[in-house]
């Protein structure tokens, strides 16, 4: 008995994380650094990400909100050939919508590439008019099986945890003379060493 | 009350000197900094020689009187000087702070040296008294050293408070402007005390008895020294006192929806990243708080859309009811308080924490308080309406 809670004791003081979670926590650093390069401000919008997005591309992004159904992918990207389309859930909450766009928009951004074939059902089902023959790529957003899928999701994480962070600064940007003042106190408070 | 607080001020400046001196140890021995620590530095040893052992101490070896008196009066008089070093910097560009500066040094110089100086010519006759400045006003042409120190201490905190004032309406960041407003209100009480100082001067001489005042002084002086100090270190500690906020916050919504998603990750086990975290190491995992609380909302939603699918025909056949009722309650449009398309993060992960509450309640076998209590988990608001 004393042994079992010793041997208890000693699991708990040399707990670590096991090695799915330190791989999480490696691709969530890897996405960080990655969606940090792109400067967006604090309190961007998906729409801005997705314009940035579409941006750097050089052609247009549409999203389009559809009522899926859950025997559907909650979201998928399609590559066509003059422009890109990511379908997304229309009936569930704001935030589950924006990560399953941030979701298609990370595999996008990551270069991910899917399936060169639509699947029948869905094509109909979304886009009763489209040729399959158009569409050069698809991804859905269905499961977190493979290492693609698995990088989307922690890379959407990143994106809406950034999206709702409350901007540290609030108000219009002040006249010049008046930031070169507030530039120099808050290098006087900045603890990051780069003092004036 | 005037020793606690004392203490207060002490402890709290050297533990900002600490703090201040780590950074310059790291390399960060810009001018401000060094300054700033300067301005600490001797506000700490303001209050550190006047306690009563070491003022005793300071007496026996300098063989003057009052010694901790007059060591205390040159720090205010320095840590005045130093503050509106700091003021100049921040307000004005390198040149015009420069050519502003020399002109100031001069004055807190001259100061300095008058003060320093009408105390030793003129040095106070009686032993430590917390009536030092009444017992002394009645006299003040014996001891003009009083005059220099409140007039110095009055001039140097009427441009604090002049100068925060205008740093907090232009401030664009809270704890910046909490810092100035802070450091402003400190500075407010500084003067309140001056002006007692100045009434002194002026009263004692014509007979006046002020002793009622003292306590009152003495108070005002040492929380607004209190209130400086913590106006200098507000805009440095308030965001990671924010960060520390958002992670207690972070955490608990984390834990408490916990019995949520565990009773869904059951029914649906795809929607987790990798395999289910224990129970243990859930509450273990404190780095990344907000991103796993993220998945944690997002994941539960997965399962909800996914277990719709299954209660979609009613049927709920292989669904526990508990499951089947919560799914049933998220595609009821009435039930929430919005629709789910329009409730933001804030109000997600209120609904959110609600179900996993009323989780809890109703395997407890317990009644829901608040505004949902008339409604158990096995009962919509439209069932119980009709």
């Amino acid at each position: 008995m004393r042994y079992s809670y010793a041997r208890a004791v000693i699991k708990l003081l040399t707990w670590r994380s096991t090695g799915a979670t330190r791989e999480i926590r490696r691709l969530l650093r890897h996405c960080e650094s990655r969606f940090a390069e792109w400067r967006l401000p604090a309190s961007s919008t998906i729409a801005t990400v997705t314009q940035e997005l579409s941006r750097r591309r050089g052609r247009p992004l549409h999203l389009i909100p559809l009522a899926l159904g859950a025997d559907q992918p909650s979201g998928l990207s399609l590559t066509l050939s003059t422009m890109d389309v990511i379908v997304y859930e229309a009936e569930t909450s704001r935030t589950h919508q924006e990560h399953i766009i941030a979701h298609e928009l990370a595999h996008i951004m990551c270069g991910h590439t899917g399936i060169n074939s639509i699947d029948e059902n869905v094509a109909r089902l979304i886009f009763p008019n489209l040729d399959p023959g158009l569409v050069r790529d698809m991804l859905n957003r269905a499961g977190y099986g493979d290492e693609h899928e698995l990088e989307a999701e922690i890379m959407a994480s990143v994106i809406l945890r950034r999206m709702n962070a409350r901007p540290e600064r609030t108000g219009p940007v002040p006249p010049a003379e008046v930031q070169d003042v507030l530039d120099r106190l808050e290098k006087s408070f900045s603890s990051d060493g780069d003092g004036s | 009350m005037k020793t606690d607080l004392r203490t207060v001020c002490l402890v709290l400046g050297c533990a900002i000197l600490l703090y201040k001196l780590v950074g310059v140890a790291r390399g960060r021995r810009d001018r401000a900094t060094v300054v700033f620590c300067l301005y600490v530095g001797l506000s700490a040893l303001s209050y550190l020689v006047l306690l009563p052992p070491i003022a005793a101490r300071l007496d026996r070896w300098t063989g003057i009187l009052q010694t901790a008196g007059l060591l205390s009066g040159v720090c205010v008089l320095g840590l005045t000087a130093a503050q509106q070093y700091l003021l100049v910097h921040w307000t004005y560009s390198p040149e015009l702070a420069r050519h502003k500066m020399r002109r100031r040094c001069s004055f807190w110089v001259l100061a300095l040296v008058a003060y320093v100086g009408t105390y030793l010519v003129f040095t106070p006759g009686i032993l430590r008294s917390q009536y030092f400045y009444l017992e002394n006003a009645h006299k003040v042409w014996q001891a003009p050293y009083l005059l220099i120190y409140v007039l110095a201490c009055v001039v140097g905190q009427a441009d604090v408070v002049h100068h925060c004032r205008r740093y907090a309406k232009i401030a664009d960041r809270v704890w910046l402007r909490c810092g100035m407003l802070t450091m402003a209100a400190g500075g407010a009480l500084i003067l309140m005390y001056g002006t007692i100082r100045v009434v002194d001067l002026v009263a004692a001489p014509m007979g006046l008895d002020l002793h009622m005042l003292e306590p009152v002084a003495w108070t005002l002086g040492d929380a607004g020294a209190l209130l400086e100090l913590l106006g200098w270190v507000l805009p440095v500690l308030g965001p990671r006192l924010s960060a520390l906020m958002q992670w207690l916050r972070d955490y608990r919504t984390y834990r408490r929806l916990y019995p949520l998603w565990r009773t869904l990750y059951q029914e649906v086990p795809e929607i987790a990243l990798r395999p289910s975290p224990t129970w243990l190491s859930d509450v273990l995992r404190l780095r990344d708080v907000s991103f796993w609380l993220h998945r944690r909302i997002i994941e539960v939603h997965d399962a909800l859309r996914a277990l719709r699918l299954r209660t979609g025909d009613g049927s709920s056949e292989g669904v526990p009811a508990m499951i089947a009722v919560l799914v049933a309650r998220t595609g009821d449009r009435d039930s929430p308080p919005m629709a789910a398309r329009d409730r933001g993060p804030d109000d997600d992960v209120t609904w959110l924490i609600e179900l996993a509450d009323e989780l809890v309640a109703h395997r407890r076998g317990l009644p829901r308080s608040g505004s949902s209590a008339e409604y158990p988990v096995g009962i919509s608001r439209r069932d119980a309406r009709s």
